[in-house]
């Protein structure tokens, strides 16, 4: 089977962080993981809480959990998505480089979803701030960042599968 | 609301106390609208508030692979439909195990049809390009009958690096209430239409880059009315079968849907005891959608339906009946502009006009002779706020 390999990071800081106290800092390093930017050359990539088991992540499990079809991690507890509202350049770039689809097709296949009582829809934020510190709080999440906004990062790797 | 329905409301009320997560989401859409020269929205041309949808569904996860999902709505759609309250759908949610790539969901219960390009969405307003769907696909007389069905659906999904299949099969069946039956038969039908079933499968596939999508599906339906002691009709069956490719392409600042559909319908009874009538319809849309930017677009559609394939200009429908069906009830063919405007998040306007030619998808779905007032040319328009949480 072919296997496509992507650097993945977990962070120990956030750069432009509000909060200066070093003791968040450091809880952010020990909570927040980033898990698989979707090509060498993204600009943005996958975050998720700490508490997440799966150390990786393909571009098939990405997709179909930012779609709304995959809502359980394998371990059984629930996956909270968290996304930027759908004019947000990091928006655009993930749904676009990522998803491979635009915000509003992302957007009707919520709907299309929640309407049908199929699952819950992501939560919608208005900043990166917000979107990782949400993130960094809720056990089960995942999201995404800009890679500028992270710093002491760690390679791991994922499949393509 | 059917009997299934309410027992399943029943269940999900037991087992909200053993429920893991519950989540209730909602829509409240109201609009202006009316019909000019046609009473298929309003009576007497006149201006309109009866363009109101409001809705409310709910998830009950029980464990990780099954759920208890439902909608209750409130509608008034003027003539389009019954004005009321009614289950759209309650059932039970069950996933299983990925089988060889492919997941699995079975809804059992009053399910949502989820065969056509918009048919799971077709009742939630801010889903919807327009208020009045393209009438040759989604018929709005058959709204409530079309929208969902008490029995089983199956959906199969793979993910592939290629893209994505789609693999949905339902059977079931729905209640035809007594202003459904008039509104297919005509006032003067006392006694009630049923449908015995509708099976349906539907294919779908999606390359992986997502730009478009393209499906085909089948419908098979057969339907009975039992007459009541007194009455002018006769028992009789009507058996309806449907094709329909749907196709969608999305590019970043525009998109394009299309369904073309051919009906196949035999009549027996009803109208004579002897009576006997085959036809073969066909009809479909074209859809454009550009959008100015994240909270402004224009839509540009056409829509045509022609209730014999080979009668185009409903000459012969018309010396059929003697001249009491008048030839433009053969055909229907609607231009529509729209424009939806995105206020606020959670918070849409959007308006829409239709010039219409022919009144095909006005008329009785088993007898033409159900003609509600409508001239060869007419016209209808709305505007919508609408609200969703």
């Amino acid at each position: 089977m072919h296997r496509e390999t992507y650097p993945l990071t977990i962070l120990g800081n956030c750069r432009g962080h509000r909060t200066a106290n070093w003791l968040y800092g450091l809880t952010l390093a020990l909570m927040l993981s980033i898990v698989a930017p979707m090509t060498a050359s993204a600009s943005v990539v996958v975050i998720v809480n700490d508490d997440v088991s799966e150390g990786s992540l393909s571009k098939t499990d990405i997709r179909q959990i930012f779609t709304g079809h995959r809502q359980f991690w394998r371990d059984g507890s629930r996956i909270r998505v968290f996304v930027l509202d759908n004019n947000a350049p990091a928006h655009k770039t993930f749904c676009r480089e990522t998803l491979k689809m635009f915000p509003y097709q992302l957007e009707r296949l919520w709907n299309q979803i929640t309407y049908s009582g199929q699952g819950e829809p992501p939560v919608r934020l208005d900043s990166q701030q917000a979107l990782i510190n949400a993130v960094l709080e809720t056990p089960g999440a995942i999201g995404y960042a800009e890679e500028g906004m992270f710093s002491n990062a760690k390679s791991l790797e994922v499949n393509s599968q | 609301m059917t009997r299934m329905a309410l027992a399943l409301l029943l269940l999900s009320t037991g087992t909200l106390a053993m429920a893991q997560d519950v989540s209730l989401h909602g829509y409240v859409s109201q609009g202006l609208t009316q019909s000019v020269d046609s009473n298929f929205i309003t009576d007497h041309n006149d201006i309109s508030l009866e363009l109101t949808e409001i809705g409310i569904n709910g998830r009950v996860d029980i464990n990780q692979s099954v759920s208890v999902v439902g909608q209750a709505v409130y509608l008034d759609g003027g003539n389009r439909f019954d004005k009321g309250a009614r289950v759209d759908y309650l059932f039970i949610d069950w996933s299983l195990p990925e089988f060889a790539g492919w997941k699995t969901q079975l809804h059992i219960g009053r399910y949502k049809n989820r065969h056509w390009l918009y048919s799971a969405t077709r009742d939630v307003p801010q889903t919807r390009a327009t208020a009045v769907l393209p009438q040759s696909v989604y018929f709005d007389r058959f709204r409530d009958i079309a929208l969902g069905s008490d029995g089983i659906q199956a959906q199969f999904k793979r993910f592939t690096d290629e893209g994505i299949w789609e693999i949905d099969w339902s059977y079931g069946r729905s209640d035809i209430s007594d202003t459904q039956t008039k509104s297919l038969l005509g006032d003067i039908a006392q006694g009630r239409a049923k449908q015995d079933f509708v099976h349906q499968l539907s294919v779908y596939w999606q390359p992986a880059d997502m730009s478009w999508r393209i499906g085909l599906s089948a419908l098979d339906s057969d339907f009975r009315y039992e007459p009541a002691a007194t009455d002018f009709l006769l028992e009789g069956t009507t058996d309806v079968d449907r094709l329909m490719l749907s196709i969608q392409y999305f590019s970043e600042n525009w998109e394009f849907s299309s369904e073309i559909l051919r009906e196949y319908q035999t009549d027996t009874g009803v109208l004579a005891p002897d009576f006997y009538n085959r036809r073969i319809g066909e009809g479909g849309f074209a859809q454009f959608r550009y959008l100015w930017d994240d909270n402004f677009s224009m839509l540009l559609s056409f829509d045509a339906f022609y209730l014999y394939r080979n009668d185009k200009s409903g000459e012969r429908l018309e010396a059929a009946s003697g001249g009491t069906v008048p030839r433009y009830f053969g055909y229907m063919r609607t231009k529509s502009v729209g424009f939806r405007w995105d206020i606020a998040p959670r918070w849409r306007f959007q308006a829409e006009h239709h010039w219409v030619d022919g009144g095909a998808r006005t008329i009785g779905f088993i007898s033409p002779f159900t003609t509600i007032g409508t001239e060869p040319e007419w016209r209808m328009w709305s505007a919508q706020l609408m609200y969703w949480f």
